[in-house]
């Protein structure tokens, strides 16, 4: 588990904001933006309130943008950790340890001293609690947005003079515009400036975060209705037609009956030939209502039966060729429902050759092999291959690529939870698709 | 002997007329549960034969009204229906057997001549002391000439059997000798034998505790 932690690239990228929100620092400090000159002339010229106001503006900038790094990094590596490992604490914990060790590495790098102060915990704070109550529902764009505005807003706390004593503004330039400010009397212009910034961006980010935590909510219920209502047709549609089947088996009754009193009235050998072949004819027919009707009937069926029921309900009426691969031996036999089973498969076979359509060297192969006395049926194809974040939803009912609704690989997953077979996918872009069928030991007899 | 037949779909209802009376026996047949009823009140039957899906008044409740009517006749059940569930709730309203659609004219000529046999064999054992114990019996679904049937095949061959295999030895369907053997079990006369085969999971054979 740990191990694929370390293999996704999500990660890394993840760290990596952390760590370029710590070195950024060099590239990207008071020199560079003007500041110090900023300080330096606001000094020596004994000036208004005008520049002060401008430098405090940037530094705030300033340290947003450095701060929102790190911030960010901690909060979005936490989210994913916390869900790949689902333990919803670490979401929590992880920005709780990373931050404050972000800036014990900052200290330690840089003279500048940038102190976890009151304001870092206040910050911290709100993050968590920011955190704690969306629930997963927000998207990390949106969190960068909303964090950034948060950190802006409080950031401004630094800046107002009366609050040092409590710990805001430790650093030595909010020391020193704070200090500058109270010598040309600007203190309470700057606490009224600060104080204002503050409330109007912390306030934004919180409407900010409610409305789009109930956007995302909104759209996961309507989106969740969307695939009941997907699966409630799919449940109607399959009732009526297990109706129609059902009712099949009537005139079968009346058939089957007459059929075998005819051979019971009769002496005629060749008659009671005819009836016994009329009889086996409605017998399968019988079978086969039945294995439609119950999911749970199941037969030991020839692997070549099988195949070659595949190609007669796949083929017939077309001129398509399903080139089959037999890695083992086609007389072995499997306890499935073939019905079901032919269904499932044609389904595959049928997404195979839309994956191939319009390519000319498109190759649909149904290969059948044994791997540890389970049974493989796969279905393979050379199309463009299917991406791994795909590869999650197929399964699901609703989901396709093409314009109908997804329904196949649902079904396909039915027939195979329903057989005890476990699913496997394994697309390679630009190589193609193979789905694997596995069916369990106890379902083959050599 | 008269058969009844209780079927919504011509074809059935021909079908089988043909079949009984090809066995030698006469045949009423009635549409609906409904009407099965009045014609069994009016002219009574040695067997009835009950379709499940009818209009009206489904098979159940058709059984049930005839067991209202009588406590004794043979009914059998005739659907397409494969379901334990379906089997279980018409036992428990008092079915005697069930034959799968599409039944077989021998199968079904001998499925009925079994009930009649076994009907006789009751009849004159009820008229020597007649109990309260047989309508306890079909009330619970249990009645007591086919548990007769059953344990009498257990009791003779003190072998374990599976359903399956006491199913076609005693010519019930599978359905009634589960309900049945499931019934010795709990009175204590039957014992169930777990047997592993090479393949597939393992099989429940039962057995007459020899007393």
């Amino acid at each position: 588990m740990i191990a694929s932690l370390l293999k996704s690239w999500t990660i890394w990228m993840k760290i990596g904001v952390m760590l370029f929100g710590v070195f950024l620092l060099s590239w990207l400090g008071p020199d560079e933006i003007g500041l110090t000159d900023l300080l330096i002339s606001l000094r020596e010229d004994e000036e208004t309130g005008n520049k002060l106001m401008l430098a405090v503006f940037l530094l705030v900038s300033l340290n947003t943008v450095l701060a929102l790094f790190h911030y960010i990094g901690a909060l979005l590596l936490g989210d994913e950790i916390g869900d790949r490992l689902n333990r919803p604490w670490l979401k929590i914990i992880i920005p709780l340890i990373v931050i404050p060790l972000d800036y014990i590495v900052i200290n330690a790098y840089y003279s500048l001293t940038y102190s976890f102060s009151a304001y870092a915990l206040l910050l911290l704070l709100a993050i968590l609690l920011l955190q704690a109550f969306e629930k997963d529902r927000l998207k990390p764009i949106i969190k960068t947005i909303i964090c950034s505005q948060l950190i802006f807003g409080i950031e401004w706390l630094n800046e107002i003079p009366s609050l040092s004593q409590y710990g805001f503004g430790q650093g030595s330039l909010s020391k020193e515009i704070k200090d500058i400010a109270v010598q040309i009397g600007f203190e309470q212009s700057l606490t009224l400036y600060s104080l204002t910034l503050c409330l109007i961006f912390v306030i934004n980010a919180v409407i900010l975060a409610v409305y789009f935590s109930l956007a995302e909510q909104k759209w996961r219920i309507k989106q969740e209705l969307h695939y009941a209502q997907l699966e409630a047709m799919q449940s109607r549609s399959g009732r009526e037609a297990l109706y129609l089947v059902h009712d099949l088996k009537t005139p079968l009754t009346a058939i089957e009956g007459l059929n075998s009193l005819i051979s019971l009235k009769v002496d005629d050998s060749k008659i009671k030939e005819y009836c016994q072949k009329i009889s086996s004819s409605i017998q399968s027919v019988s079978d086969m209502i039945s294995e439609i009707l119950y999911d749970d009937k199941r037969h030991w069926c020839r692997i070549k039966d099988l195949v070659e029921y595949v190609k007669a309900s796949r083929l017939s009426g077309t001129n398509l060729n399903l080139k089959v691969d037999f890695q083992t031996d086609p007389e072995i036999k499997i306890f499935i429902n073939k019905i079901r089973m032919t269904r499932a498969l044609v389904n595959l076979i049928d997404n195979a050759y839309d994956a191939v359509n319009g390519m000319e060297d498109g190759k649909i192969l149904l290969k059948i092999k044994t791997c540890e006395n389970e049974l493989w049926l796969g279905v393979s194809d050379n199309g463009k291959g299917i991406t791994p974040k795909e590869q999650e939803k197929i399964w699901k009912a609703g989901f396709s690529t093409k314009s109908h609704p997804g329904m196949g690989l649902a079904f396909v997953r039915q027939v195979a939870k329903g057989h005890g077979a476990s699913l496997e996918i394994d697309s390679k872009l630009g190589h193609g698709t193979i789905i694997w069928i596995k069916l369990a030991e106890r379902s083959v007899s050599r | 002997m008269n058969i009844l037949v209780i079927d919504d779909d011509a074809s059935i209802q021909y079908m089988l007329s043909e079949i009984c009376e090809f066995a030698g026996w006469n045949v009423d047949t009635a549409n609906n549960g409904k009407e099965g009823l009045i014609v069994f009140a009016e002219k009574g039957a040695d067997v009835v034969l009950v379709d499940y899906h009818m209009p009206e008044m489904d098979g159940i409740k058709t059984v049930v009204g005839l067991r209202n009517l009588n406590a004794d006749v043979p009914i059998l059940v005739l659907t397409v229906d494969e379901r334990q569930e379906i089997a279980d709730r018409f036992l428990e309203a008092g079915a005697t057997d069930f034959a799968l659609k599409p039944v077989k004219a021998p199968d079904l000529i001998s499925r009925i001549q079994l009930h009649e046999r076994l009907a006789k064999l009751t009849q004159s054992a009820t008229q020597q002391k007649p109990s309260e114990e047989n309508d306890v019996f079909v009330t619970k679904g249990i009645s007591k000439r086919t548990l007769c049937h059953v344990s009498d095949f257990l009791h003779s061959n003190r072998e374990p059997f599976s359903v399956d295999t006491i199913s076609k030895e005693v010519g019930l369907a599978y359905p009634t000798v589960y309900r049945y053997i499931m019934h010795l079990l709990d009175e204590g006369k039957v014992e169930i034998i777990v047997s592993y085969q090479k393949i597939g999971r393992p099989k429940n054979l039962y057995q007459w505790i020899v007393d």
